[in-house]
This record gives structure tokens, sequence and C-alpha cells, in this order.
């Protein structure tokens, strides 16, 4: 009886012993005590040589709902905003996220910020001391939505969106919706593009966020309709961690093409037989194939694009005749915009010396030896190389009409 | 002896207590990546450590097999006399220990790291041996039936990690497949094969076995099943990671954990990672600890080994602290230069004494009387 009651005695021990872990021990926190980031941006004070960092913090009693903002003091502080933006500079970045602490009143927790702003000042200097900090802090994730910032960081951090409480929700839902219909902003996970970093024969390329005006309130402009505060579209491309240069919306479009990674897209062709009259084909998937030639130190590559897309509207219905000769005319066009695209951010990316294609990467992964030889000049060779572009595009529907409308 | 030598486990419950025991260290650190430079190919050092390990497994098991109701420390006092074998014995028991204060340590270190940077480190080994040292007290059944309750958790939630990597894996970032050759394949392997050094519990568990002859098979089978797993994990976190991002990591599978995002809501699913490990730990601790105080009690013929789980305990969680000053220390031990050499060593010794002197007693007995089976029954 005695040895039960002491085994009972230490099991009941053992358990309290794991219940007091469960509570986080010496570091535990209240969830009244702690103001949760939405969003981080760094950007370089090149006068000080400093990082500067700015958080967009969530206010919660804002972002529930009205009725505190008639008595919540949260909202009037806050400009009325359910966020709030502070920044402050650092020798390191996570110096400069510290240096937030004697600003704010909360303790910050950034274990939900889910988009990662990067000035274009940073990018160009080098992204890989918000690398290390990323990977290293065990509250920030490689789940962030990495993107560059083309304008003032501070007012896309402050820019507030028409059908988004807080401005990080806008951001991050403008970064993912754009990549379902458009194709013109490469939308990844950090840990995506740090993979990319240290790979061998492959560029990093990270979507850009312009930002439209200085004054980044949703103000009316003239005509009374509320402004887009930032635009999502084009990407900057980068050698090893610092960036070199921007691609326009076309040029990320090719960039998507050859990477295989097209979901959604429409293309303009102009209607065969009259001329500069356009119609629109939406393509929503395509599959690539990238096959490097080595001979000796002559390389090559042969890119093979497979896609289908369907008629979505035609400008000029009464001149589009829908039989075999227009179809398959049609397809070819279809097949040379591709082209098009893709030759454009080729011609780009050879340009800033870039490889942000992973031509090298296509030989480094099947060609081992090949990419020895080839690794130290690759810079060198791939401005250079030629690519030779096949795209099999097909046009197999036309929407919920088979002929054009016609009047008459 | 007392009651204890009557406990009887199932070899199915051995295989979940050693199937858990490996697999919780494997994956915590993926030697595999982080030791060596197998890269993109630790997958291929996964499946050839799994040779190894066999074998060494065989090595270490066989012997005992001959011996169904002893462990290595009596039937090795059958075979060189009593006080060699109990000075050889040491060197398994050492093994225990040694095996029981590193589990535990980078048990304590990923929670510190990634949760509780202002908990002393002290508070976590020894929130984890206060209840593993009780689970060894309650003896080898109770273990037992743990790892019965343990192992279907265990076995969904590393499963669910695994499938949740999916979607990010990206195959290409496996290639160039062996390019380099096999040398960092090999060295890789070596790593994860001193990780063996946990199945010489075997030899003390082995007669508490309800079918002690099939030890060394039970052992191979979890070996299967944790080098699969060991595979799968290697080739999710490259191919969620990358290579070079995966073997910079201290913790390779807990990173690409955290760095997968299913949906807006289905996110962060440390929980699957965290959740088996402080369970395996549990397991593999306290197998450890039992087999260490059962080996201590039979070398000082004790009548029961209870009255040293608190200090042995307490020794655990010392040397745990001790067993490295730093993360740096401990990454630099499990090189293979430095790991391999150590524990190939404390796993071999036993059994390269141990087994001539059973050849040679059964070639003496042979010669002159041919007595068949002779007096080792």
């Amino acid at each position: 009886m005695i040895r039960r009651a002491s085994s009972g005695a230490a099991f009941l021990l053992c358990l309290t012993s794991l219940c007091l872990t469960l509570a986080g021990c010496w570091n535990l926190r209240e969830p009244e005590d702690m103001a949760h980031v939405l969003a981080v941006a760094f950007d370089l004070d090149e006068k000080h040589d400093l990082f500067k960092v700015y958080a967009q913090v969530a206010n919660p009693p804002a972002l529930a709902g009205e009725g505190v903002s008639e008595s919540g003091s949260a909202r009037s502080a806050s400009g009325g905003k359910p966020f709030w933006t502070v920044s402050a500079r650092g020798h390191t970045p996570l110096e400069a996220m510290r240096n937030l602490v004697p600003l704010s009143t909360k303790e910050l927790f950034w274990s939900h910020a889910s988009l990662l702003v990067i000035s274009e000042k940073l990018a160009r200097k080098g992204i890989l001391p918000i690398v290390d900090t990323f990977e290293r802090d065990r509250q920030l994730r490689m789940i962030a939505r990495p993107v560059v910032c083309e304008g003032d960081v501070g007012s896309l951090m402050e820019a507030e969106f028409p059908l988004e409480k807080a401005g990080a929700e806008g951001l991050l839902h403008g970064v993912t919706a754009v990549a379902r219909q458009r194709s013109v902003f490469p939308t990844m996970f950090l840990s995506e593009a740090v993979a990319t970093l240290s790979e061998p024969g492959i560029e990093m390329v990270i979507g850009r966020v312009e930002v439209l005006s200085g004054e980044l309130k949703t103000t009316s402009s003239r005509s009374g309709l509320p402004k887009p505060p930032v635009k999502f579209s084009g990407a900057a491309v980068f050698r090893k961690d610092r960036m070199v240069g921007w691609l326009n919306e076309r040029e990320v479009r090719g960039w998507h093409w050859l990477m295989g990674r097209v979901s959604g897209s429409n293309l303009i062709l102009t209607v065969p037989g009259a001329e500069g009259s356009p119609l629109t084909v939406e393509v929503s998937a395509a599959s690539v194939k990238v096959e490097p030639l080595v001979k000796g130190d002559n390389v090559r590559m042969k890119v093979t694009v497979k896609t289908e897309g369907r008629i979505q509207d035609v400008a000029a219905p009464e001149h589009l005749a829908m039989e075999g000769e227009t179809i398959k005319s049609l397809k070819r066009r279809l097949a040379q915009v591709i082209r098009n695209d893709m030759e454009a951010a080729i011609s780009k990316a050879q340009a800033l010396r870039s490889d942000i294609f992973g031509f090298g990467s296509s030989i480094y992964r099947t060609r081992y030896n090949d990419w020895k030889r080839l690794e130290k000049r690759w810079e060198e060779i791939f401005t250079a190389i030629p690519v030779e572009l096949n795209v099999r595009a097909d046009i197999r529907r036309s929407g919920l009409i088979a002929e054009p409308p016609s009047a008459r | 002896m007392s009651c204890i030598s009557t406990e009887k486990i199932d070899n199915r419950q051995l295989l979940f207590i050693l199937f858990i025991m490996r697999t919780t260290v494997i994956i915590s650190t993926l030697p595999v990546l982080t030791a060596g430079n197998a890269a993109q190919d630790a997958w291929a050092s996964a499946l050839v450590s799994y040779v190894g390990s066999a074998i060494l497994a065989t090595a270490i098991g066989a012997l005992g097999t001959r011996f169904p109701d002893l462990t290595l420390i009596q039937y090795g006092q059958k075979l060189i006399g009593r006080t060699p074998a109990k000075i050889l014995s040491f060197v398994y028991l050492w093994a225990f220990l040694w095996v029981a204060a590193v589990d535990l340590r980078i048990y304590s270190e990923v929670l510190v790291t990634a949760f509780f940077p202002a908990t002393p480190l002290v508070f976590i080994a020894g929130a984890m041996a206060v209840a593993s040292a009780y689970a060894a007290y309650a003896g080898i059944e109770a273990i037992g039936r743990n790892a019965d309750f343990v192992f279907p958790i265990f076995f969904m939630t590393i499963l669910a990690s695994l499938l949740a990597a999916i979607p990010q894996m990206r195959l290409t970032r496996l290639q160039p497949v062996l390019a380099r050759g096999l040398k960092p394949v090999l060295v890789g392997s070596i790593t994860p094969m001193t990780i063996t050094l946990q199945v010489p519990v075997i030899t003390v568990i082995a007669p508490s076995v309800l079918r002690p002859k099939k030890v060394v098979k039970t052992t191979i089978w979890a070996l299967t099943g944790a080098h699969l797993v060991l595979t799968a994990a290697s080739l999710a976190t490259v191919g969620v990671l990358g290579a070079k991002p995966a073997a910079r990591s201290v913790f390779p599978f807990f990173r690409m954990i955290r760095a997968i995002r299913l949906t807006e809501f289905l996110e962060r699913f440390e929980a699957l990672v965290i959740l088996p490990w402080g369970l395996g730990m549990f397991i593999g601790l306290s197998t450890s600890l039992y087999c260490c105080l059962k080996g201590l009690s039979q070398v000082f013929d004790l009548s029961d080994y209870r009255p040293l789980v608190g200090p042995m305990a307490a020794i655990c969680i010392t040397l745990s602290i001790h067993a490295a000053a730093d993360i740096f220390q401990l990454r630099s031990f499990f090189r293979p230069e430095t790991a391999g050499p150590y524990a190939f060593l404390l796993m071999l010794a036993p059994p390269a004494v141990l087994w001539p002197a059973y050849l040679a007693r059964r070639w003496m007995r042979k010669r002159p009387g041919s007595r068949k089976g002779g007096r080792q029954r």
C-alpha cells in the first residue's frame, strides 16, 4: 500500500512537472501584452550605413469592427487605421527590429509576418543579411512572401487598400491573386527564393510592388474614384544576392513560360485577315522542357513549351471566320506571341548577365561533368547562349459561343 | 532474482521501442545531411547506412540468441569469466548512459533553440529525465506498453508531416543524382550508422522478450522502418529547402516543416514534428535508462535496480548538460571522423571479445567430450 502511494505521488510529480512546460516556463507571455507584426520591410539608411526596418502591426480593436471607433482610443491613436506602421534603424536587421521595442507599448511578435518587403536600395546592396536573419530567427518564417518595393517603402507599409482591413493583408492578397490570373508577378515563398539563391546555375527573381504615388491615402482622384495604392507587376532580377535590374510585365511573363510557372495569362493576337483588330486568348497552364545541348564549349539550349488557350474575346467579330485555316493561323500567332515573350525575357536577362531561367542549373543537374567545366565562365557563356524556342500552342475552345456575334 | 526478471514484452513492443528510439534521433538532426557532405544525395546515405546498421545490429545481437535467457552481462560471465565480463559490460553501460545523455541534450536543444530561449536547459532536460526515470522505474513491461500507445501517434504525425511537404517539394533540387561519386554518400552514412549505438539495449532486453531468438530479426525490422522514414525525410527536406539550406540547418526536418504552408489556414505544422520528438524521446530515454540500470544491477549482483533510478537520472541530466559546451561542439562531434571511431569502438568492443570466446569454447567442447549443447543452456 505504501509503495503504491509513493509511486502514485511520484507519478503526480511527473505530471505536474510536465504541466509547467506547457505554460512556457520562463517564456511565459500573455496574449494581451503582445502585438502581431503582419508585414516587415527592410530598407537601407545609406547616410549612416544602417538597416532600417518597418513593421506593420495589427491593431486588433480596430480590426475587429466599428463599435470601437466611437469609444476606443486605440483607433484614434493609430489614426483610425486597423494597423500601425513603425520603423527604426540598426546596425544589423535584428538590432533594427529590437530598436522598435522602445517605441511600442506591446511586445512585438514576429511569427505572423507573412510578407517581407525589401527596398530597391537594399536589394541592390545585397539581401544576404536579411536572409540570414530570417533563417536564424525562431519567430520569422520562410513562408513569408518576399517582394521588392519600387518607390518609398514607408508609404508602401502605410498603404490602405479599398477592399482590405490591414495593409499587409492587402499586399499579401494582391501578391497571391495576381499569380492566379496574370503571370506577371513571380509569387513565391521566401524558402523558394533562398533555395534558388544557394543553387548553382540559377539566379533569383523576386516580384516587384510598385508604389503608385507619393501620397498613398486612398484619396479620391479628380474622377472621384479611389486610386489603387500599389501595383503588383514585374520583378527584380538578382545576380547572387544583389539586385541588378527590373523585368517588365512582358518579360516576367516570358520568365513564367520558360520556368513552366504560367498559371493563367491572357495574350493579345491579331485577327488573321484583319490586321490591327485584336482578339484575346486566355491560357491557364503550360508545361516546359529545357534541354541543354553541350558540345565542348559550344552550349545551346532547347526549350519546348506546350500550352493551350481559349478565345476569350474578339474585338472585331465581323472579321473572324471560325474555320480550319483561321484556327491554324491563330495557333501560329499564339505560338509567336509566346515566343516573343520569351525572347524579350531572355535578351533582358542576358543584358543583365543573370541566368534567371536556370539554364546553368539544367546543365548542373543533368550533365554534372560539363557543369564543372563551364561553371567558372557561366556568366560569360550565358550572355551569348543561343536558345532554340519551340512552342506548341493549341486553341481548343472559344468560350461559350463558337461563332462570333453578328449584326444581321 | 526478484519479480523484475519475470517481466515480459512482446517482440512487437521491442520493435516499436527500437523504431521510435532510432527515428526520433535521426529525424531530429538528419545526420545524413548535417554531418558529412552528401547534400542532395542524403537519401542514398540513408540507404547505405541502413545496410551498415543492419550488419552492426546483427553483430551486436546474434550472440544473445545463443543465450536466450541471459543478458550480455550474464552470458559474458559464462564466456570469459566473472571479472573480465563485468569490466567489459561497462562499455555498453557507458554507451546506454551516453546515448541517453546525448539524446536528451539534442531534445533540449530543439526546445531551447526554437521555443523556450529563456528557459534553462537543465529544466527541460530535467523534466524529460524525471518522466523517463519514472518509466524506467516501472520496468520494461511498462515501457513496452507505452511504446504500444505512442507508436500510432508517433507514426501518424511523422507521416502527416511528410505528406504535408509534398506540394512544396521540387524534385529538381535532388539532382544531380550521385554525380560526385560514392565517397560523399559513404562518408555521409557513417554518422547515422553511429546511432546504432542505441541497439545494444537489445542485449539487456532480450531475456525479457517473449521470443528472444527472434530479437535480431525484430531489430532489423525496426531499422528498416526507421531508415525508410529517414530516407523519406531527407528527400522531403532537400526537396523543400534545397540541399544547401537544409545542410546548414541545425534541425533540418524541423526547418522544413516550418517552411510548409498549404493554405492560408493550414500552416505552422511544427506540432507534427515536436509531438513525436517529445514522445519518442520519452520512450528512448526510458529504455536507455532502464537498460543501464538493469545492467548495473547485474554487474554488482544487486537484487533490484530500482534504488539506482534517482541517482542515474541525476547523472544523466548532468552528463547531458556537460556533453557539449555549445551547439557547435555538438555538431562537430557528430562529424563522421569523430563520432564514427568513438561509436564503432563502443558498439563493437563487447562482441569483438565475446564472439571469439564463444567460438573457442564451442570448438574446445566439440573436440574432447563432444557433448552436444553443453552447459550453455
